[in-house]
């Protein structure tokens, strides 16, 4: 059975699986390829034509014909592989030479839109996309520089993937880029399609509380990385740039600062600094404030938080665990709703529980403005990542603030810091501003 | 590097449900406490807020004890909630109890964390027992008027001391600084009325101030505000600054402490027509003859409550600065001069 | 890399943590008056070990203390070693002992002593082994960032109730020397060599400038000052003399209209033990330094834990204040064999390496 007979017969099933005859002067090809892939009006149009005017001008038809792609050797599985990668193989049938042409693609892609979770206020709004290519261009036309590296890994042994990893060979720290490449190199044949599986190829620990990559929409905070010294990585049909290492500073430090005049982008920077603490130290202080060391509060403000717990029959961590456990369900049910829902939800969950709650004497008016407050804080952050970790570490801080009154809030603050000074990704320190060092110890 | 976080994880939730903290509305914060002592046995009274959603009064109880502490913890048997003495603004004794001497009670204030160093000290001119009646009794306010009362941002006044119990004490152990503290009784209109203030030497009270002599003593001891002195006749002014200048020296082995007084005062009111320059010199003979009477009372009660001694503190060696109260205050001499400007007459003028 | 920054924080916390508890009733104990003399005097004393250190290890370019002796001579090695590791542990002990208790005393009077000892073995030392010494470094600037404006909050608002006068007399009048044969002024030193034996651990890789650690002490010194003249300018000498823990209580006295909270040595107190904590996990390392080089290459995991289980076990031994008390006076000659000898010995060696050497380079 001849290979393309072979490849008939796998196809066999594929609605969308397209073998064309294409007769020529005396000589006759084969194309196959598929049509969910490949515009094929257009791509036989575009095959025709040089072959065409090749029989008109009396050249050789298979010279021309080899010209039209890549050669390939003419076995089943190949051609199997070609065509799923989405090109067009020809055969030529009388010499049984085969070639893969790069068609017209069908679109597969939004068309670079406006971000979905990130906000530019200053700067451009173009976002990255599910296609690599036109990721590609964002990242050139934002950055057009013969320093940039390009490098592409295939990655998969059934599944194929493509990962694109960009740097500029003078900024990226070199510990960082030989980690990197080392790990991506040796690791080709494991599958990458989720985030999950990425970080399991760079060997991240499983148990990290804070992520060690940004991901960005907008090209020119992937830009800003790279000529920070960082590397970003595309992932086929992944729709933002993956920016390796985050660093500490990625918590307040965004590209769109950049177009705001340095006080503002100085004083909104601190103010994602007093959120972050805010978010962190808010509920364990409330909490630690009103069951173990209420003396160090004024006497005005004890007197009126007793009153306001007055019939609050639990302790004030189960009071704060309870609303925090529905603040959070109100976070996670928002996503999941459609967006012309969402709002209703929003004040379901915020005014009309939030008033009863008081109204019923379960929690104390002052804890809800507390949760607001830190739930608010929270998103002061950049990058939507890095709300998890503070959303989490927050409880660290209430559980310690309910054992040990002030003193467990500060053991648990320390434990963070220590925690985030510990953290390193591909031999870079987490704890760094601005550009991403490499550290040669350990 | 889980099972390092997890090991620590175990310990911290381990350490966690060992011993109960109680919450902020499971405890009683007085915040005042009386003290009396009879016989070898003190009376305590203690002043809590009722936490109530209306803001209802007050609730003194009172309990007996060989010591205070042992008093307070029968209060805290017999409560509801636990007596909690961290928010104790102020600290009451009768005037039997301050003649004694108060610094017993200091000492163990001053040890014991549960009462702030910043609570005030207040000497009570009326058994403590009808004072407390007396305060709880009123129908006006929410039972924090004994705490406002000697709030600097609130209720305080200049011609009230304002002692905290670090300062006494201070006074008890240091050679060269005395203390007045403000006597209080429950008042007829309002819930507290200011009797003056009395004299602590080492942490007894040896003689007593009246009102118009704490405001001066007050202004000369560097703490003045705005207070209000009426001429003799003639005008109220109103003190809006004051500035003391010293100057210490030995003269025949006895100390000299020239002082001048610089006051800076606008006038309230006028009685007749008296003119600016009657005034000034009114008021600065009725300041320094109320100066005058401070310092013999102090000479009497050997109290050093301007601190003068401070001033010799390079003078005299340690042995002899420790002889200061006894052996030098009674013959120190305090030449003081008042320098006072009228700074504006109001919106009428003045001739 | 230069780390200069890194390194000089990490010196001035472990120091920052120690000054404010026991070093100023020590120094006030010492001397009637002019209390700025053993407070200088100390300090001279403090940048003259730093400087004869820094000196003798500036022979060893990026060689830690420990190989470097090990590789002269074994047992001249450990007369320098072994009593540093004994004064490590002694000190840790202390540390651990004397900060739950003073925090036992300030805020936490319901909680369980031993809860509080152990949080201040777990804390430092989940420190050490998630960042080793890398992390620790960091560690020091996140924390100065974090930790440190509070604390000089706190020190600006305790000048509140002072009165100058307590200053004088400035030049005592006899014997102005007279402190130094006061036991107190020894023990009182120990504020000054709480964290100087870090510098000869450091790994290769943290370089830094000996100017940078200048600096970070001459920043310490009005911390030295500030907490033994603020009880002594506010309520004079004599009462000072009284308090177990002097600048703590006057902090006490402290009033803020404006702030939300009444007792603001809180803020004080959770920076020191912040601070304290960074001690404890610093002297951590260095013993952990000594014994991996010098005796057995241990694993961390299992030699950190170590560590803190022997530290928790001595400390439980300790039945009360006075006890403590004691242990730390006895401390005071060994600490002080410490701060002398190490330097001074270092120094020798170094000197005697480099005259070798040039030596050598001669001959060939």
């Amino acid at each position: 059975m001849s290979a393309i007979e072979e490849v008939n017969s796998h196809f066999s099933t594929f609605p969308d699986f397209v073998c064309q005859k294409l007769q020529i002067a005396s000589e006759s090809f084969t194309f196959v390829g598929l049509k969910s892939l490949i515009n094929f009006p257009q791509t036989m149009y575009m095959v025709r034509d040089p072959l065409l005017t090749a029989t008109i001008n009396n050249l050789m038809v298979i010279d021309v014909f080899a010209g039209l792609g890549q050669p390939i050797s003419v076995q089943s599985e190949t051609i199997i592989a070609e065509i799923m990668d989405g090109m067009l193989v020809a055969i030529h049938d009388a010499s049984g030479m085969g070639v893969s042409i790069y068609p017209v693609p069908q679109p597969n892609s939004r068309t670079i839109s406006l971000p979905t979770m990130e906000n530019s206020i200053g700067g451009a709004t173009s976002s990255f996309n599910e296609n690599l290519e036109s990721n590609i261009t964002l990242l050139r036309s934002h950055l057009n520089c013969p320093e940039l590296q390009v490098k592409a890994y295939n990655f998969g042994g059934n599944v194929k993937s493509r990962v694109i990893l960009c740097y500029m060979e003078e900024t990226i720290d070199p510990i960082l880029l030989d980690n990197l490449t080392q790990k991506l190199e040796s690791n080709q044949d494991l599958e990458i399609a989720t985030m999950k599986e990425l970080s399991l190829i760079l060997d991240f620990s499983r148990y990290s509380f804070v992520t060690h990559y940004m991901t960005y929409e907008l090209p020119q905070n992937a830009v800003r990385a790279i000529k920070n010294g960082k590397a970003v990585l595309f992932i086929e049909r992944m729709p933002f740039a993956i920016v390796l290492p985050s660093i500490f500073s990625d918590l307040f430090m965004s590209e769109d600062d950049m177009n705001h005049p340095p006080i503002y982008a100085w004083l909104l920077r601190s103010l994602r600094f007093i959120g972050t603490l805010t978010t962190l130290i808010l509920p364990g202080l409330y909490v630690a404030l009103v069951s173990v060391n209420p003396d160090v509060l004024r006497f005005e403000l004890a007197h009126s938080i007793a009153r306001s717990r007055l019939d609050v029959p639990y302790p004030a961590i189960i009071e704060a665990l309870l609303l925090l456990c529905i603040l959070e369900l109100i976070m996670e049910a928002i996503i999941r709703l459609p967006n012309s829902i969402g709002p209703t939800i929003t004040m379901v969950g915020g005014i009309v529980l939030g008033q009863a709650v008081v109204e019923a004497k379960l929690v104390s008016n002052l804890l809800i403005i507390i949760l607001a407050a830190t739930t608010i804080a929270n998103a002061a952050v950049v990058g939507f990542q890095n709300t998890y970790a503070l959303r989490l570490f927050k409880y660290l801080l209430l559980f310690l603030s309910a054992f040990l009154g002030v003193l467990g809030l500060l053991s648990g603050l320390l434990i963070l810091c220590a925690y985030v000074a510990g953290i390193r990704t591909l031999g870079v320190p987490y704890l760094q501003l601005i550009r991403a060092k490499g550290d040669s110890y350990e | 590097m889980k099972k390092r976080i997890l090991v620590c994880m175990v310990f911290v939730i381990l350490l966690g449900g060992c011993w109960d903290n109680k919450d902020i509305n499971h405890r009683a914060l007085p915040i005042a406490m009386g003290i009396s002592y009879q016989q070898g046995n003190y009376e305590v009274f203690l002043d809590i807020p009722t936490v109530s959603d209306k803001n209802e009064g007050i609730q003194v109880i009172s309990a007996k004890g060989d010591t205070i502490s042992a008093a307070v913890n029968k209060i805290s048997m017999n409560m509801e909630s636990q007596v909690d003495l961290l928010h104790l603004k102020v600290l009451i004794v009768d005037k039997a109890f301050a003649t004694l001497g108060l610094s017993e009670i200091t000492a163990s204030t001053i040890r014991s964390r549960h009462i702030s160093p910043k609570t005030m000290f207040v000497i009570c001119d009326e058994p403590l027992d009808q004072f407390f009646k007396g305060i709880n009794n009123m129908k006006n306010g929410d039972g924090k008027e004994i705490y406002d009362f000697f709030q600097k941002n609130s209720g305080w006044n200049p011609e009230i001391a304002h002692t905290p119990v670090w300062k006494v004490f201070r006074s008890i152990h240091s050679y060269t600084n005395d203390v007045v503290l403000p006597i209080i009784k429950s008042g007829e209109s309002t819930a507290i009325q200011s009797m003056g203030s009395g004299i602590l030497r080492n942490g007894k009270m040896v003689s007593r101030l009246s009102n118009e002599q704490t405001l001066l003593y007050n202004v000369f001891d560097g703490n003045s505000l705005d207070g209000k002195i009426e001429v003799m006749g003639k005008a109220t002014v109103q003190i809006v600054s004051s500035r003391i200048h010293n100057e210490s020296k030995f003269v025949n082995n006895q100390p000299v402490l020239n002082s001048t007084l610089h006051l800076k005062v606008i006038i309230m009111d006028v009685i007749g027509v008296p003119s600016i320059e009657v005034i000034k010199t009114e008021l600065q003979t009725l300041l320094r003859r109320i100066l005058d009477q401070i310092f013999k009372k102090m000479e009497r009660a050997n109290a050093d409550i301007f601190g003068i001694g401070q001033h010799y503190r390079e003078d005299l060696p340690r042995t002899e600065l420790a002889e200061w109260r006894t052996k030098y205050l009674p013959q120190a001499k305090i030449n003081l001069e008042v320098k006072t400007t009228i700074r504006n007459t109001g919106n009428l003028k003045l001739k | 890399m230069n780390k200069s920054l890194q390194v000089s924080t990490t010196y001035i916390l472990t120091h920052l943590g120690l000054i404010f508890f026991l070093y100023p009733i020590d120094v006030i104990d010492s001397t009637n008056e002019a209390h700025w003399m053993p407070v200088m005097l100390g300090f001279l004393f403090h940048i003259l070990i730093i400087a004869v250190y820094m000196k003798g290890l500036s022979y060893f370019k990026g060689q830690n203390i420990v190989s470097i002796l090990l590789k002269k001579s074994k047992w001249l090695a450990w007369i320098v070693l072994l009593p540093a590791l004994l004064y490590l542990l002694w000190i840790m002990v202390l540390a651990v002992r004397a900060f739950s208790e003073v925090l036992s005393i300030a805020i936490l009077s319901n909680t369980p002593l031993w809860i509080l000892m152990m949080l201040f073995l777990i804390v430092p030392g989940f420190m050490i082994l998630h960042g080793q010494i890398g992390g620790l470094l960091r560690l020091s600037v996140l924390l100065s960032f974090l930790f440190v404006t509070p604390v000089i909050f706190v020190m600006a608002t305790s000048f509140q109730n002072i009165d100058w006068h307590y200053l004088f007399p400035l030049w005592p009048g006899d014997k102005p020397l007279r402190f130094v044969t006061h036991f107190s002024f020894y023990k009182s030193l120990f504020a000054y060599t709480g964290g100087f034996l870090l510098l000869g651990f450091l790994p290769s890789y943290a370089e830094y400038k000996p100017k940078a650690i200048y600096w970070g002490s001459l920043l310490l010194l009005p911390a030295y000052l500030i907490s033994v003249y603020i009880p002594v300018l506010t309520l004079g000498e004599e009462t000072a003399r009284q308090l177990q823990f002097p600048y703590l209580f006057i902090v006490d006295t402290v009033e803020i209209n404006w702030l939300m909270f009444d007792r603001i040595n809180v803020f004080l107190l959770l920076g020191l033990v912040a601070f304290g904590m960074f001690f404890i996990s610093v002297t951590i390392w260095q013993i952990q330094c000594v014994i991996r080089l010098g005796m057995k290459d241990i694993q961390p995991n299992y030699l950190v834990p170590g560590i803190i289980a022997l530290i928790f076990a001595v400390c439980l031994f300790i039945p009360d204040w006075q006890t403590t008390d004691q242990l730390f006076q006895k401390n005071t000659a060994l600490r002080l064999y410490v701060a002398i000898v190490t330097p001074v010995f270092l120094l020798i060696v170094g000197w005697l390496h480099a005259k070798k050497s040039t030596y050598g380079l001669k001959k060939t």
